[in-house]
């Protein structure tokens, strides 16, 4: 069963690689953007982002990760001892530290 | 109700402390000066090592232990704490003098630096798997960041070379930790040591596979070969005060983790000793050849540290009880050669590329004192007796030569025949006539580093008087027949 | 319907491993291999899951949390260094880095 649900997966692959017609065209090399006209050429033929957005991007994957440690606390709230509500605060105590360092370094002022 | 998590602050003390050293420099770096922030942190690193003396265990007492036994302060942990917090304040000092000049970014050197050392004290202090793993990556990461932070093109590409073979390894080392506890259905050390007696062939198929994944991934930590090739560009193309931190601190924490994980977790796991000596094998040529052929002497010293790992790697191979002892010597007295000469390196040199052999020549005309200590430094790496340098390659030697790895023995003591060679040269130009003009950074006071050297190269050649000093609390066996606890 | 057995698990997260190994040693910008690398640690994860679940231990299901923030300090730290090379030199092609070598 197995052989034959991956050996059709890969027929469809191959077969539509090897036969399907080529043909490049403007509209189909153009950037996808919504629907839209690419603005300046499109993300990647030009046009560039400012470094600052790159830094506040990496801010939020650290930050967006950390919360998902608040999502196990949250459900087991009920059964844990105060004790733990310390270690949170302790945490984010020291997510503090790096905010702090952060907003001294002037990352967060768009100017 | 749960219970309360089992939290113990003696045991954590040494770590917090490191640990507060970080924070403070992250958040005090704004309003201090650098002067005072690095001082801080020495004290505050002198206070760790002696919160680590105090958790010494005597003969029958127990270790102390927190998190139910995922943190586990025992002898060996003190032992290797305090050559880390040794390393961790050779670099610091040295960074009193070199690091304005190196245009080291502040105040995240000292805060990276710090956090690094948090890292490697927890590898040193780990019960399990995941307190080693975060303690390895928040090491690992915090090096990145260190071998990044000069603004030089040749710092940022030693960076990302480190950064890239670095994070693989990582990769492999992670997926090597899932399949050991698919095997064995546990993560702490002792629960993984007590499965291995009893495996179903399956599990034993997939403990193999992952003590390997696990070798290869503390194998591109410590630069094994074939794992080894980041490590002569990160740490040549790094200011030297960093090559410094990583080359030492860094490497002992790795051989700790090593130490850990197979010297306890998996001491009775088939196979890897195996595939660990044809790798010490590889990495004992790679090394001591490619040192011969060195011209800049800052990078002779990144293949040299190279060719140490095979040697302190030998140590792995011995029985727990005289292997770890070996080791454990061993990396003290690397740490403090390797510190002692890099400070020495970084004291002289004009730019952050090191200088050229060459140039050492007749230094002994025009900086005496550093031309002596460098000899001694060079002396004990090559191993000459009276030097602490012998000793360690003793030991090493001795711990593989008696588990029956006879073969690698007689290579290794080829191979540090061979070293003599690219050791003595640069040494014995030290003293050459002074013909050349002086190619030295020429001005400033080094206090620091002076203090940094003269500690370094008295402490290599008392430990080699006097073994015992040191060896003397590493020598009973039990300390390290206990790594995965009881 | 009978859950799947952990090999099947196993064995997808090793062919994950081995893409993304396949990746770091074939491709030659920074950030594509930055990515395979990436692969290699989410193929960890899934190996954690299935041993966490057919060893009915909840230990693995933690490591797998674990193992997701240091991806994600990774990530950070990673792309600050591509971006910072990116800037000096307009290319991240890592044949091109060779200043350093012998």
């Amino acid at each position: 069963m197995l052989g034959i649900a991956l050996g059709i997966g890969v027929l469809a692959v191959l077969v539509s690689a090897l036969l399907g017609p080529k043909k490049a065209s403007r509209a189909k090399l153009m950037a996808y953007e919504s629907g839209n006209d690419p603005e300046h050429g499109g993300v990647g033929t030009g046009q560039r982002f400012p470094v600052h957005f790159y830094l506040v991007a990496m801010l939020f994957i650290v930050f967006d990760i950390e919360t998902a440690f608040f999502f196990p606390l949250a459900v087991a709230y009920q059964k844990l001892v105060p004790f733990a509500f310390w270690e949170a605060l302790t945490f984010v105590g020291l997510l503090l530290v790096g905010y702090y360092y952060i907003l001294k370094k002037g990352v967060l002022e768009w100017t | 109700m749960l219970t309360p998590p089992d939290v113990a602050l003696a045991p954590l003390l040494p770590i917090l402390l490191v640990l507060a050293g970080a924070v403070s420099s992250t958040v005090l770096g704004f309003h201090l000066p650098r002067r005072t922030l690095t001082a801080i942190n020495l004290v505050l690193l002198l206070l760790s090592a002696a919160a680590m003396a105090l958790l010494w265990s005597g003969p029958g007492e127990l270790p102390a232990t927190a998190f139910g036994g995922s943190l586990r302060a025992d002898n060996a942990a003190v032992l290797l704490g305090l050559t880390i917090v040794a390393g961790s304040m050779m670099a610091l000092l040295v960074s009193l003098d070199t690091a304005y000049r190196a245009r080291l970014s502040f105040p995240e050197f000292d805060a990276m630096l710090m956090y690094a050392v948090t890292g490697t004290l927890l590898i040193a202090f780990s019960g399990d798997l995941i307190v080693m793993l975060i303690g390895l990556e928040v090491m690992s990461l915090a090096s990145y960041v260190l071998a990044t932070l000069q603004d030089s093109r040749r710092a940022e590409e030693s960076g990302l070379k480190y950064f890239l073979l670095g994070s693989v390894g990582s990769a492999v080392l992670i997926y090597g930790l899932a399949l050991v506890y698919g095997a064995t259905g546990s993560l702490s050390y002792g629960g993984i040591a007590a499965a291995t007696a009893g495996l179903t062939p399956g599990n034993l198929g997939l403990l193999v596979g992952g003590a390997l994944l696990l070798l290869a991934g503390f194998g591109f930590k410590v630069a094994l070969a074939p794992f080894h090739q980041w490590t002569p560009d990160v740490y040549s193309g790094a200011p030297t005060t960093v090559s410094l931190f990583l080359s030492t601190v860094v490497k002992v924490a790795a051989f700790a983790g090593m130490l850990r994980v197979f010297g306890g977790a998996l001491q009775n796991a088939p196979f890897w000793a195996s595939a660990l000596q044809l790798l010490i094998a590889a990495t004992l040529i790679v090394g001591n050849a490619a040192s011969l052929f060195q011209t800049n002497f800052k990078r002779m010293l990144a293949y040299s540290a190279v060719a140490h790992t095979g040697f302190l790697a030998m140590a792995l191979l011995g029985t727990p009880g005289l292997g770890g002892a070996a080791l454990g010597y061993y990396l003290l007295v690397y740490t403090l050669m390797t510190g002692a000469a890099l400070a020495i390196v970084a004291a002289l040199q004009r730019t952050e590329a090191g200088m050229n052999i060459s140039d050492l020549r007749g230094l002994y005309h025009r900086h005496p004192g550093y031309a002596v200590a460098l000899a001694a430094c060079l002396a004990s790496l090559a191993g000459l007796p009276p030097f602490a340098g012998f000793f360690g390659k003793y030991l090493a030697f001795q711990a593989a030569f008696q588990n029956g790895y006879v073969w690698l023995s007689i290579l290794a003591v080829l191979a540090s025949v061979a070293a003599l060679v690219y050791y003595l040269r640069p040494a014995m130009l030290l003293f050459m006539p002074d013909r050349t003009p002086a190619r030295e950074y020429p001005h400033g006071q080094r206090p620091a580093t002076n203090l940094t050297v003269a500690l370094g190269v008295a402490a290599i050649t008392v430990l080699g008087l006097l073994p015992n000093l040191w060896y003397g609390w590493l020598a009973d066996p039990a300390i390290w027949e206990l790594l995965a606890g009881r | 319907m009978d859950p799947a057995p952990t090999t099947y698990y196993v064995a997808l997260s090793g062919l994950l491993f081995a893409i993304g190994m396949m990746g770091v040693l074939t491709r030659r910008t920074a950030i594509m291999m930055f990515l395979s690398v990436e692969l290699m640690l989410n193929a960890a994860n899934l190996a954690l899951v299935a041993f966490a679940r057919s060893w009915g231990d909840l230990a693995g299901q933690t490591a797998v949390f674990i193992v997701m923030t240091l991806a994600a300090a990774e990530v950070a730290i990673g792309l600050a260094i591509i971006v910072a090379i990116f800037r000096q030199r307009e290319t991240t092609n890592v044949d091109v880095l060779a200043t350093l070598k012998g």
